[in-house]
């Protein structure tokens, strides 16, 4: 069976001059058509490997071929194909969003009819029409984030790379970049490659996601798939000491398939909860363990992540939005 | 069983042909013309210190032209005129709009485009020496209130925004070069500076003849002083073709050696890591 590929990673390695290894050893296809979430805390090395996919920074090792082309020897051809919105916005804020985007039109081959009809209509998707003659140095972070991605978009690449989008947007305005993402792949097939620092964003938009920790990629998967995994059902149980969760999850060990702790919390992964939830109570009861609290949730990637590492995604990071 | 997934969106990047290396340069001098003009702060100072330098250096040694055997006959201001026009030409903006690019992250974004590395910097160079241009004719308009008559008439003048421009390309290429390779805005201004006594190691107040030990080695081996030489026949003397293949020969190799410094920072640059 072949597949089409759009993006291709093979053993790809970056270290830096002082030795740090930012990303090590990862490999991943994404197919066409396909929202890929690349996944991790802060400093896991996404924004690394989006740099050496957008061709800005030069791989120390493996292979990455982005619609077939290699970056390291084809660059040129990369750039061509590929629309790029990084995490740190580089807009000239003297000029204004028409300026910017018909600019970035001519510089891709559209004449000067074709950039302006095409900057008019990337103004009007991302809905910023009515600024159009203003220089963005006066726009909101939202407004200039929505303008970054019509930057991204103008040439109507193939795949298009985004770079935590989202990270220090209000709600509305991420609500706003996650329809624009769907749109694009649903209406237009565009391939995309998010990284988020979001769990919930990955969970929402992909229909795939690679978790990556320490320059590793330590799973891959359908987000669906990922928490199926981890059981139907999770009891949260936190006690006073961290101790206590450890002696807790030895005496459950023949009570339920997965459990795993964090600190003060033990985590039981069960297909029935409820009808566990008896026996869970009295086996701690019988060693004289008393729970502060104990809840029942849905698996999260926040519990495939700790599984997977041994710490929640949750204590890497700063608080997320809402 | 062989499957192949449907073909992607409506991308055209393998049919449209991407502009040229002139209209990529002609994009990038526009767009940096655009942002100079509204960031007038860039080249105003210039255009003042230019000003004054032809004020203040004809009113304090314009009377002095009349005890110079070879300046009794020739208006001061003509004389004096090339050097203010070459000062104006070392401060071109190009290194500060280069360094705006930087700061501000759009010259990273630049190069995630198919556009040739060095359009992009030639871009701000071409504008700089364009804005250089512009800051001459304004001075020459105020040598011409002060009494300058070019002899070469129209064409004269025109020759010699030529050459101001030509120069501008030249040290607009040193200033974005010190801009690629430091990132810093303080030291690009500084590279200006650091070449304002070569402008002074010239026959700047007198001709060569009247300078004498090192300051007369100085101005003989400076090609500055070649380049006020040929402006000088522009206004005062005629077409002294000689002089002005000379002119363009010291003014090309002050323009070419800048420029492949750009470049060589350019590629310390942007070397992919």
């Amino acid at each position: 069976m072949i597949e089409d590929y759009n993006i291709e990673v093979s053993n790809l390695t970056k270290r830096y001059r002082d030795g740090f290894v930012a990303v090590n050893e990862i490999s991943f296809t994404v197919k066409a058509g396909e929202i890929y979430g690349f996944l991790g805390p802060n400093g896991a090395g996404k924004s690394t490997t989006v740099n050496m996919l957008t061709t800005r920074i030069q791989p120390t090792s493996g292979h990455a071929l982005v619609a077939g082309y290699d970056v390291c020897t084809k660059p040129q051809a990369v750039r061509r194909v590929s629309g790029v919105a990084l995490q740190e916005i580089g807009i000239d804020p003297l000029m204004t969003a028409q300026e910017l985007l018909t600019l970035q039109a001519r510089l891709f081959g559209f004449n000067r009819v074709e950039a302006h009809e095409r900057s008019k209509s990337l103004l009007d998707t991302v809905r910023l029409s009515t600024a159009a003659s203003k220089p963005v140095g006066s726009y909101s972070g939202g407004m200039r984030r929505r303008l970054d991605l019509a930057l991204a978009l103008i040439h109507k690449p193939r795949i298009l790379f985004l770079d935590e989008p989202t990270t220090g947007l209000d709600p509305a305005s991420r609500r706003d970049i996650w329809a624009e993402v769907r749109r694009l792949n649903r209406e237009q097939g565009m391939t995309i490659f998010l990284t988020t620092q979001y769990l919930e964003e990955a969970d929402m938009l992909a229909d795939r996601v690679g978790i990556i920790n320490h320059g590793e990629l330590v799973i891959e998967g359908q987000p669906a798939a990922l928490k199926a995994a981890m059981g139907t059902e999770v009891v949260n149980i936190t006690f006073a000491e961290a101790y206590q969760a450890q002696q807790a999850q030895q005496v459950l060990a023949t009570t339920v398939q997965q459990s795993q702790t964090e600190n003060e919390t033990l985590y039981l992964y069960l297909n029935d909860a409820a009808s566990n939830i008896a026996s869970i109570v009295s086996a701690l009861n019988d060693i004289s363990l008393q729970p502060q609290s104990l809840t029942i949730t849905q698996p999260t990637l926040d519990d495939v992540f700790l599984k997977v590492t041994g710490q929640t995604f949750e204590l890497l990071q700063p608080s997320e939005p809402s | 069983m062989t499957t192949v997934t449907a073909p992607l969106m409506n991308s055209n990047e393998k049919t449209r042909d991407l502009p040229n290396y002139v209209e990529q340069i002609w994009l990038m001098t526009r767009r940096s013309l655009l942002t100079l003009l509204r960031k007038p702060e860039t080249f105003m100072p210039s255009v003042f210190t230019a000003i004054f330098f032809l004020l203040i250096f004809n009113a304090a040694l314009g009377g002095t032209a009349a005890f110079l055997p070879e300046l009794m006959s020739v208006d001061y201001i003509a004389f004096i005129l090339p050097l203010s026009i070459i000062s104006a030409s070392l401060d071109s903006p190009a290194g500060q709009a280069t360094i705006r690019d930087i700061e501000s992250g759009y010259f990273d974004k630049l190069l995630l485009t198919p556009i040739s590395r060095s359009a992009l910097v030639l871009g701000h160079i071409v504008a700089g020496a364009i804005v250089v241009g512009g800051i001459a004719a304004l001075v020459t308009l105020v040598g011409f209130f002060l009494g300058l008559r070019p002899v070469t008439g129209i064409a004269g003048v025109v020759m010699l925004l030529g050459f101001a421009a030509f120069i501008g390309l030249g040290f607009g290429g040193l200033t974005v070069g010190v801009a690629l390779r430091t990132g810093s805005a303080g030291a690009t201004q500084g590279a200006a500076f650091a070449f304002f006594p070569f402008v002074f190691l010239t026959t700047a107040f007198f001709p060569l003849d009247y300078l004498q030990g090192w300051l007369r080695l100085a101005a003989q081996i400076n090609p500055v002083t070649y380049i006020l030489d040929a402006l000088r026949s522009l206004l005062i003397s005629g077409f002294d073709w000689p002089a002005l293949a000379i002119g363009i020969v010291a003014s090309a190799v002050l323009s070419i050696v800048p420029f492949i410094f750009a470049l060589t920072s350019l590629r310390a640059r942007t070397v992919r890591q």
